[in-house]
């Protein structure tokens, strides 16, 4: 905002001067190179001027001195607006460097407060921040420790529930390992049985059956039937 | 006196073959018996009968005269018999012998019924002893049934020694 105020007014500086510059530039032109016309014009006005009291000499002699005194008042006053002018531009130059000056030299300060109230609101705000985060870290802290020890605690019980399980399990499975290896033996050991039996049997039969003598079983085959004759005529009896 | 069949006698099919030969021996005589009442020398042999069945002639003449009366009774009790009599199987560890299959057929037919029929089988496997079979009835009395039930016990003797 500042910004635009200041070039504003530079602006309407520098517009001043060249107002000034113009007026001073047309009267030195107008003084340094005079127009004819302006001349030619200006005598007949001093033609028109009453002179009939005085001889032509005179009126001659009182038209040079005059047009020699017009000249250098001419001069001495174009050369004082000269002067003027040049003392004119120095004061606006130095008038210019000065406000520029003070300008830039404003601006540096107010820069420089404004870096300065900058760097200690960044100050502050770090110092907060650090302190924020001092906190944070602190809580965070605290909180992990809490976890932490929270976390130990379920661990240790975790620890001490999976041992138990595992105790348990491992003597379960213990269990279970003594009795299928005490089945698998009972089963081997009778699959052994059984077909040593079935040995045994086989061999008997291979052996006895070619040394078959019906002649000498008919006293035990009537002594079975004997045996077996109650049980024989109930069968018998329900097959009928 | 009471029929019995003779133990040599056996199985349903020795009763339909002595049937025939007792219908054959039937026809004959009513024929030699038309031929001498009319007065014919010219007479026929007699068929050729088997053992069993002239004993059986012979113990049906003690109970009854052979005549042809006699004689058409006695088919109708062999019919009967071979209809209404009990049957059974039984197999034996080898072919049965005569004599042990008599000793067999005289015991059931003493102790179970006099008028049983009975055929014989032989399976060596069973390696010894019997079975009976009376049609859906079976009684396993073999060595080899006695060995499997017995085979607990084998085996307990064979880990002893």
């Amino acid at each position: 905002m500042d910004n635009i105020y200041l070039q504003i007014f530079l602006l309407i500086d520098v517009f001043i001067a060249g107002i000034i510059i113009t007026i001073a530039f047309r009267h030195a032109y107008v003084h340094f190179f005079p127009n004819k016309n302006d001349t030619v014009s200006k005598k007949p006005t001093r033609e028109k001027i009453p002179s009939a009291h005085l001889p032509a000499s005179v009126r001659e002699h009182l038209l040079e001195v005059s047009q020699a005194k017009f000249d250098a008042v001419v001069e001495k006053s174009a050369s004082e607006l000269q002067h003027d002018l040049n003392g004119i531009i120095n004061q606006l130059n130095k008038r210019v460097e000065n406000l520029g000056q003070e300008i830039v030299n404003s601006e540096i300060k107010r820069y420089q407060t404004d870096i300065e109230q900058l760097r200690k609101q960044a100050e502050a705000n770090l110092t907060a921040a650090q302190a924020d985060i001092d906190k944070h870290q602190t809580e965070i802290k605290a909180k992990y420790a809490e976890q932490q020890a929270e976390l130990e605690k379920k661990y240790a019980k975790r620890q001490v529930d999976l041992e138990s399980q595992i105790t348990l399990k491992q003597a379960e499975l213990e269990k279970q390992l003594e009795d299928t290896i005490k089945t698998k033996e009972e089963i081997i050991i009778k699959n052994i049985d059984t077909r040593l039996g079935d040995a045994v049997i086989s061999f008997l039969n291979e052996t006895l059956q070619h040394n078959v003598d019906l002649g000498a079983q008919s006293d035990y085959l009537i002594s079975m039937l004997n045996e077996h004759k109650d049980e024989f005529k109930k069968g018998l009896k329900n097959e009928i | 006196m009471k029929f019995r069949l003779p133990d040599s006698l056996s199985s349903p099919q020795d009763l339909t073959d002595l049937l025939f030969e007792i219908k054959e021996y039937a026809k004959w005589k009513s024929h030699n018996d038309i031929l001498r009442r009319a007065g014919s020398k010219r007479t026929s042999k007699p068929p050729e009968i088997s053992k069993t069945a002239s004993e059986v002639l012979n113990d049906w003449s003690k109970i009854k005269s052979i005549d042809n009366e006699g004689i058409q009774e006695l088919v109708n009790t062999l019919n009967t018999i071979s209809i209404k009599s009990p049957q059974i199987n039984i197999t034996l560890a080898g072919p049965a012998p005569g004599d042990l299959k008599k000793k067999l057929i005289g015991w059931f037919r003493d102790n179970i019924n006099p008028d049983i029929l009975i055929t014989f089988d032989f399976n060596k496997t069973i390696l010894g002893g019997m079975i009976l079979r009376s049609g859906s009835k079976i009684f396993d009395w073999s060595f080899k049934k006695y060995i499997m039930a017995s085979r607990e016990k084998l085996i307990e003797e064979i880990n002893s020694v």
